[in-house]
């Protein structure tokens, strides 16, 4: 699954870490993530969501 | 503009990389200042023995001493030092839960390498008196499992997987290595299985395939 994280948190001038912090996840799982090693739970595709105050679908792409 | 971002840039090593090499200096350059250590004890416990405290033993020290500060200094220079950034309460609070279970586990190891002069004390099958595996049970079955419990809460769900895929290729190595040393041993070409070997190859297994997804 990709994703726009990296931009999303470029736009805000934020590290991985500090996305980290704000998501309360570890620094590994942002970047497993943003790589698409990881994808996320519901329940944390929905707190990135709110974070960046979007939708999911417009963070999160299915490939098929 | 994007701030710099150390995980993005190709020639910083990653996470992993950090860790391994943290390790391999550790344990590498900490056996190398205790050989270093050892040699210049025994060497002076030599000449002091002798009563040789000429200018070649002198000599001699000073070279090893020198040799000592040199890998400590090398082992300082070449320490990989990590990103130091903010990290998640959630990542302290399990890191400290895990450091914690590892400290009560320690006394585990420690009592066990006491209760046997031999050289695989630790994983010994020789008898202990009943005080000590009342207490060593204990240790282990009440505040071990407890602190493992509160960090399996505490981790995120990137660590989590990490842990449960793990936990599922170490069950399959279990699976495949118990049946066929068992026949290996039947067929009198192995010893007989050692329980404790197989729960250190299971945990080797565990530990390495959970830190290669947690990092990798």
């Amino acid at each position: 699954m990709k994703n726009r994280l990296k931009v999303l948190r470029a736009e805000r001038d934020w590290s991985q870490a500090d996305l980290a912090v704000h998501l309360d996840v570890s620094r590994q799982a942002v970047n497993a993530i943003e790589t698409g090693k990881h994808d996320p739970s519901l329940p944390l595709a929905f707190r990135i969501a709110r974070l960046f105050d979007m939708p999911i679908e417009e963070i999160f792409h299915d490939e098929a | 503009m994007m701030k710099l971002d150390p995980s993005d840039l190709d020639q910083q090593p990653s996470d992993g990389a950090v860790l391994l090499r943290r390790g391999l200096i550790g344990v590498g350059g900490g056996l190398l200042l205790l050989f270093i250590a050892s040699l210049m004890a025994g060497f002076s416990y030599a000449a002091i023995s002798d009563g040789n405290f000429g200018l070649v033993f002198i000599a001699i020290l000073a070279v090893m001493v020198l040799v000592f500060a040199g890998v400590a200094y090398a082992m300082w220079r070449f320490w990989p030092r990590g990103h130091n950034e903010p990290e998640a309460p959630r990542v302290k609070s399990a890191r400290m839960i895990l450091i914690a279970a590892m400290v009560i586990s320690m006394p585990v190891g420690i009592i066990l390498a006491a209760s046997d002069d031999s050289a695989n004390g630790v994983f010994s099958n020789a008898p202990i008196t009943s005080v000590i595996a009342i207490s060593l049970i204990a240790l282990w079955l009440i505040p071990v499992p407890v602190l493992t419990w509160m960090w399996w809460r505490r981790v995120d769900e990137h660590e989590a997987n990490a842990y449960r895929d793990g936990g599922f290729v170490a069950v399959h190595a279990y699976l495949f290595l118990t049946p066929a040393w068992w026949i290996a041993s039947r067929a009198g070409w192995v010893p007989a299985q050692d329980p404790m070997i197989v729960f250190l190859a299971v945990c080797v297994v565990w530990c390495c395939f959970g830190f290669a997804r947690k990092y990798f």
